[in-house]
């Protein structure tokens, strides 16, 4: 009897040192890769500035590390080569000018009538159909740390696709709870610039998530200045400020998340900046870095080169095609008439 | 162990090696030349040669020049030949005269596929649209919703070779046609595209004619901005016994070289790129730069530098830069043109009339209202160049919701229209709601300009067929005209032998085969009223009108207590039902009697 308790007890210490190796061995565990989904969500010209947003923060992610193939970029309406633009080619954030955050080099996968809810939400959840290119799928795994920036027209507990559709804030937590079910991210964090942005992402109840939004309920978050030459809005207050945080990082900033939920005071935006960290309990959010979601890390597997691999190679390779071409050589080829139809 | 090791890396690199002898060919060149309506066209052609073999399947491939993701597309869709244009701007014919390849307004896709028993070829051409799309960052998986895509019987045949017992009959079914006019083409769609090219490194520097490619901005601040790509098989040698795959990027511009002088234009590399060209690209055979000075009869032109040879094509002199040439290694080329216009009085008619090209296609919408509607198409043939009849072959393709009636067709010359031309033959698919669109093919033969129209009915598009900005309007794509020009030696087209012009150029071997094509067109279709505010208003009203019967009532009458009614208990009211029934029974049979009375007396 003695024994059977001891065993007993011996069992239950086993069980119980496992869930703190667990979790000593989480926290320690770090992304392997990094993914940014950034979308505009508005059409029209005078939604310019939206599109401004987004391009402003494609270029700090593209400038701090993250390649193209990492970034599913959406762009619901075309600004730059608009018939509108007095100058083509080139978005402008800035009244002065200065930088064309449309750049010369920039990959957009999803675009006009593509940037649908449907899509978004098969785009996170991996659900699309089989004929979908690479470039258009986020291929993202259980150590990927992803960044989301959503812009565009907001309200209480939803956002609004392209002016005939919306996605509520139910859905997308639901959408997330489905990535994270699917292992599809290991932290995550969401940005938003729309009006009543924090009702977006109250609903979330999937762990390792952090959320900023630029205004609470009942708040509009505020457009920042007109270019004259333009003739619209050309930059959210939220995005401009976090635009000029985000242009003085580098690769190797020891900036925390904490620095960039401050880097918009009330006294700037107007509106107030608010962010959920209630889902983010395996790290201190004081302590962890920007660079984390905003750079990347790349994966790098190391392999060694054996005779086996050599072997295929040479023996597929198409050295030992140059047989078959002489036995068609006796074929004959001719272009045909373009116009058959006259004869 | 090591050994082992280093004995497999250097027979892994000799066979590198040795795969590289089979070169790829890669060729640059450029195509400038000045317009009479002050604008300059300039065309920027990439061309690579390689062997066949690389679309064979189950081996592993090499690839020197040739883009890996093009043939890895291609060999995986089972496709012969494709084209590919994205174009913002339309051409004009009669300011601009005839372009080396034609494309319409937005995105033009189409492609011969091989014979496949496994996978037929609808699905494969969705495959191939979307890898493209992705490819080109374009929204090409819209091709693949049977509203923009048809199969043409008679135009677009293929420009590959094909062994000659295949030659004469063509499978249509294994073409595909598709146009998207709302696409637009801007730096998203240049950055993927220039990134297949050979010399284009990270960054810009580039080496080469792709340098000039790094500004896209200035590249936009054009009239007409195309961007092409075009895969096809080619004769190898002359008895055509061997074959090449060929693929062909290009991308042609047409700039207002206009200064705020009358008749003087002016521009240099800089002005137009925003960059010289620096360096050739060491992993081109050729790298040319073709000026054709078509206007010099009637300008006076001031280039530098000095042209390195001139040819002749036709009545027009080509001057050429050859940048391969040892005096220009490792120096950057600049170039820089100002030319105006000569005095000329007494052959301003001659003038005139040489301008104007020898085909022209001008389409119009007709009608009004949210009913019914027309095309008229306009094809203006330059009668002094018409010495017999000319064979146009006319394609059209319309999506299902704008229901075109066939009877309507009508075919009248342009200067009179009573006079009514039989076409020599009409190839009509109907179109088929929410399946298919409609496609129509005429052969005509004339000498005389004609007109071409037909009328259709809208159809009413349910409300989340509808796009999210309804109220633009519904495209409908280009028509295209297909035919040979008579005069050929007079105009720079692309030959069938080979798509990149030095060859085309020292010997005329064009057949003279050119596609005309029109504008795109925008309907409004019938639309119901989005608009938040109505559908507010008609709630709102709706609520109003429901709610206010009861609340009128609430509010107008009086409430009072009243008596209490008696409770009488069930078995007085059987008793009193019953006597209610047998009092109307009693009722009815008098009044049956009464009449029968009645009707006996009388």
């Amino acid at each position: 009897m003695f024994l059977r308790y001891f065993l007993t007890v011996l069992l239950f210490c086993f069980t119980s040192a496992l869930d703190p190796f667990e979790k000593f061995a989480e926290s320690t565990t770090r992304h392997t890769n990094n993914w940014a989904i950034l979308v505009d969500t508005s059409r029209f010209w005078f939604n310019y500035r939206h599109v401004a947003n987004v391009l402003s923060i494609y270029r700090s992610v593209k400038r701090l590390g993250i390649p193209d193939s990492n970034i599913i970029l959406m762009l619901a309406d075309d600004m730059a080569c608009n018939p509108r633009n007095p100058r083509p080619a080139e978005i402008f954030n800035n009244v002065a000018e200065q930088i064309n955050v449309y750049g010369d080099d920039v990959e957009v996968d999803y675009r006009g009538y593509d940037v649908t809810v449907e899509n978004f939400v098969r785009v996170l959840t991996n659900r699309l159909p089989e004929v979908t290119p690479v470039s258009k799928r986020l291929l993202s795994d259980e150590s990927s740390n992803i960044f989301i920036y959503m812009t565009g027209h907001g309200g209480d507990g939803f956002l609004k696709f392209q002016d005939n559709e919306e996605i509520s804030a139910v859905e997308l937590a639901d959408v997330i709870e489905q990535m994270w079910r699917k292992k599809r991210y290991h932290e995550l964090f969401f940005v938003v610039d729309t009006c009543q942005a924090a009702t977006l992402f109250e609903k979330f109840y999937s762990p390792n998530i952090l959320a900023v939004g630029s205004s609470k309920r009942g708040e509009d978050s505020l457009s920042h200045h007109v270019d004259p030459k333009i003739g619209v809005y050309v930059i959210d207050r939220f995005t401009y400020y976090a635009l000029e945080f985000l242009e003085k990082l580098k690769q190797d900033s020891q900036k925390t998340i904490n620095d960039f939920f401050h880097c918009c005071p009330k006294h700037l935006c107007i509106s107030e900046v608010t962010w959920r960290t209630d889902l983010f309990t395996k790290r201190d959010y004081h302590k962890t870095l920007l660079t984390d979601f905003i750079g990347n890390v790349r994966r790098t597997e190391i392999v060694m080169l054996n005779s086996q691999l050599l072997d295929n190679i040479i023996i597929n390779s198409t050295l030992n095609q140059t047989f078959d071409k002489q036995d068609e050589s006796k074929q004959e080829f001719t272009y045909i008439s373009q116009m058959p139809i006259l004869d | 162990m090591y050994l082992m090791q280093l004995i497999y890396s250097i027979t892994f690199l000799l066979v590198i090696h040795y795969c590289s002898s089979n070169e790829d060919i890669y060729k640059e060149e450029l195509y400038i030349r000045p317009l009479a309506s002050g604008h300059t066209y300039f065309n920027l052609l990439f061309t690579t040669v390689v062997s066949p073999d690389i679309l064979k399947s189950n081996i592993i491939h090499h690839y020197h020049l040739f883009p890996k993701v093009i043939a890895d597309v291609v060999r995986s869709n089972g496709v012969s030949e494709f084209h590919v244009s994205l174009t913002q701007g339309l051409w004009r014919y009669d300011r601009w005269g005839m372009p080396i390849v034609g494309a319409p307004p937005g995105a033009e896709v189409w492609a011969w596929f091989n014979q496949d028993e496994e996978k037929d070829v609808s699905s494969r051409w969705t495959s191939f649209a979307h890898e493209l799309g992705g490819l080109l960052c374009a929204s090409l998986n819209f091709v693949d919703s049977n509203v923009s895509s048809s199969s043409p019987h008679h135009s677009f045949r293929p420009q590959s070779i094909l062994p000659k017992s295949k030659a004469s009959k063509l499978d249509n079914s294994l073409l595909r046609y598709a146009v998207l006019p709302r696409e637009i083409v801007c730096t998203e769609n240049l950055t993927p595209w220039k990134k297949l090219l050979p010399c284009v490194a990270g960054g810009s520097n580039h080496k080469g004619l792709a340098g000039v490619l790094d500004n896209a901005p200035k590249l936009h601040h054009s009239a007409y901005h195309s961007l092409r790509m075009d895969l096809r098989q080619i004769c190898a040698n002359t008895e055509c016994t061997l074959t090449q795959l060929e693929l062909s990027m290009g991308l042609a511009i047409v700039v207002d070289t206009a200064t705020s002088k009358p008749n003087y234009n002016e521009w240099t590399f800089r002005s137009i790129f925003g960059s010289n060209i620096a360096q050739s690209c060491p992993l081109s055979s050729l790298t040319n730069i073709y000026v054709d000075l078509q206007l010099s009869s009637t300008h006076t032109f001031n280039i530098s530098p000095e042209p390195d040879y001139t040819i002749k094509q036709g009545q027009t002199p080509i001057i050429v830069y050859d940048l391969h040439n040892e005096k220009r290694k490792g120096t950057t080329f600049l170039m820089s043109c100002n030319y105006n216009k000569q005095q000329q009085i007494s052959s301003t008619d001659n003038q005139n009339n040489n301008s104007l090209p020898s085909i022209m296609v001008h389409r119009y919408a007709t009608g009004y209202g949210a009913r019914d509607g027309g095309i008229k198409t306009v094809i203006k043939l330059n009668e002094q160049d018409q010495t017999e009849q000319i064979t146009l072959l006319y394609f059209e393709q319309i999506p299902w919701y704008f229901r075109v009636f066939l009877h309507t067709l009508k075919i009248t010359t342009l200067d009179d229209n009573s006079i009514e031309i039989k076409p020599e033959h009409i190839s009509y698919i109907p179109g088929k709601d929410r399946q298919r669109s409609y496609q129509l093919e005429l052969v005509v033969k004339t000498q005389q300009s004609i007109i071409i129209s037909f009328e259709f009915e809208m159809a009413f598009l349910k409300w989340n067929e509808f796009p999210p900005d309804p109220n633009h309007g519904f495209y409908i794509p280009s028509a295209v005209v297909s035919t040979y020009l008579p005069s050929k030696s007079n105009y720079i087209l692309r030959s069938l032998n080979s798509f990149s012009l030095n060859q085309s150029l020292s010997s005329s071997t064009s057949d003279g085969f050119v596609r005309v094509y029109s504008e795109s067109l925008l309907v409004n279709l019938p639309t119901p009223d989005f608009s938040m505010p109505f559908n507010v208003i008609c709630l709102g009203c709706t609520a109003v009108a429901l709610a206010f019967g009861g609340l009128h009532n609430l509010t107008t009458k009086e409430f009072g207590f009243g008596e209490k009614r008696p409770k009488i208990p069930f078995r007085q009211r059987l008793e009193d039902l019953k006597f209610r029934l047998r009092a109307s029974r009693h009722a009815l049979v008098q009044r049956l009697f009464k009449k029968k009375q009645h009707e006996h007396t009388e």
